[in-house]
């Protein structure tokens, strides 16, 4: 929000209250406050009905399962995402970038991706839960099982038995 | 965090969120994950979806039609055992190179989602494979294939997702005046090459229309009208149209009007931009 003085800043008071454009306190599951606004919050679905549904805004709402560190990467999303509309190519392409630039970070600690993936699924952020998840299916993309296995740290515990009834039930595999 | 690589943290995931990801992943790896683990073995099966991902390159040009016979092979394969529950078709690229071959090839998507297995599909996504493109699409960019939604099930259809499609047609079903397609909410079309009649014939054809999205589409036949009048119903709520082109453009001065039942969509630019209602 940009600070403008006397008139111009009485003006966009107006406008974000007709807008309904409040502010939103979301408190991780340690305690830790977040403050947004209305139009960053209501990216996720799960806030959205909430607030729609006449929910204690002034309050805050409580975030029982997202930790403080995978709050502040789903609010840097939907901060991006909320509080500016792409009208022009321009606009467009530079939410496009930012996404990639995101998502590209998050990938190289593939830990914290499933949390926010996780986060993103509690909240119902459809665009980040198609970005994040989207990202694991790129990372299995092109690989054998015994790559995947070795990418993700997944434990092969199948017997010869199993193998060889999966693989007659699909030909796929 | 850094351990983390170590530890198995997917496996951790719910399996709706491994079922997402899986949607997005080509059918041929999708399937070989039910052999990661005990974990993952019932979970491809369980999705619904089938991604058909094949990539003609160049130097496989010589191989196409085995490439092709075996493409089709899994895909029919595929659908026979995602059909269970509602599915997802996504069919992930061809790249075809030369023009000439267009003919040849252009079946093979209509030939798989054509099988009888895709009736009970919910959305389609055919994504050919193809370099990022910019700026408006001209006549002269082709589509490569043709659909015909008549001989496509649609009961179950939903999303009808096509980049590079070169003919889209619900003509027969439009003629009888039937409502073919009673669920499909969302259309997406990027770099097709369409005639206005039949984009218009899909649309009266789907009256619950909600999401319409058009990129790099042209639209072919507006010439004669002298602008872009498509009718919405009045279900739509979205419309989107981004670098399309009409070859009404060519005669200069006009910049179309798009009509919905609704709220009016008016004069989107010849370079486009996109406009939400």
């Amino acid at each position: 929000m940009a600070s403008g003085s006397g008139a111009a800043a009485a003006a966009a008071d107006a406008e974000e209250k007709e807008s309904g454009s409040r502010m939103i306190t979301l408190t991780s599951n340690e305690g830790k406050a977040f403050v947004v606004t209305e139009a960053s919050a209501r990216q996720s679905a799960t806030i959205r009905s909430m607030v729609d549904d006449g929910g204690c805004v002034d309050k805050g709402f409580p975030l029982p399962n997202v930790d403080s560190k995978t709050l502040a990467r789903v609010i840097q999303y939907s901060d991006e995402h909320g509080n500016k509309e792409p009208h022009t190519v321009d606009e467009r392409a530079a939410l496009a970038k930012f996404d990639r630039d995101f998502i590209a970070e998050l990938d190289a600690d593939k830990a914290f991706l499933y949390d926010v993936t996780m986060a993103a699924n509690y909240l119902h952020i459809q665009g980040l839960l198609a970005l994040t998840t989207q990202c694991v299916a790129d990372t299995i993309k092109g690989k054998t099982p015994e790559e995947i296995r070795t990418a993700f740290g997944i434990e092969y515990d199948l017997t010869a038995q199993d193998e060889k009834e999966i693989k007659e039930e699909d030909t796929h595999a | 965090m850094a351990a983390a690589a170590a530890v198995d943290r997917i496996s951790e995931l719910p399996d709706d969120l491994l079922r997402r990801v899986l949607h997005f992943v080509p059918a041929k790896e999708a399937a070989s994950t039910s052999l990661l683990s005990s974990r993952w073995r019932s979970l491809w099966r369980s999705t619904g979806a089938v991604n058909l991902a094949v990539h003609v390159r160049r130097d496989q040009e010589r191989e196409f039609f085995s490439l092709r016979d075996a493409f089709v092979r899994s895909a029919h394969a595929a659908l026979a055992a995602a059909s269970a529950g509602g599915g997802h078709l996504t069919a992930d690229a061809f790249l075809h190179r030369y023009p000439e071959d267009w003919e040849r090839k252009h079946d093979v998507v209509a030939g798989v989602v054509s099988h009888p297995a895709a009736r009970r599909v919910a959305a389609v996504v055919v994504e050919p494979y193809w370099p990022s493109f910019d700026g408006e699409v001209t006549s002269s960019s082709e589509g490569e294939f043709r659909l015909c939604l008549d001989a496509q099930p649609s009961e179950t259809l939903r999303v009808l997702d096509l980049a590079g499609c070169g003919g889209l047609s619900a003509a027969a079903a439009a003629a009888a005046g039937g409502v073919a397609l009673p669920r499909l909410t969302t259309l997406r079309l990027r770099l097709c090459n369409l005639q206005i009649s039949d984009l218009q014939g899909i649309i009266d054809a789907a009256p619950e229309f909600a999401t319409v999205h058009l990129e790099s589409v042209f639209l072919a036949g507006t010439a004669e009208e002298g602008c872009v009048r498509l009718r919405f119903p009045a279900a739509t709520t979205a419309l989107a149209m981004i670098n399309c082109g009409a070859d009404c453009y060519a005669c200069g001065g006009c910049y179309g009007a798009t009509e919905i039942d609704a709220p009016r969509l008016r004069s989107f630019k010849y370079t486009g931009f996109a406009r939400r209602f």
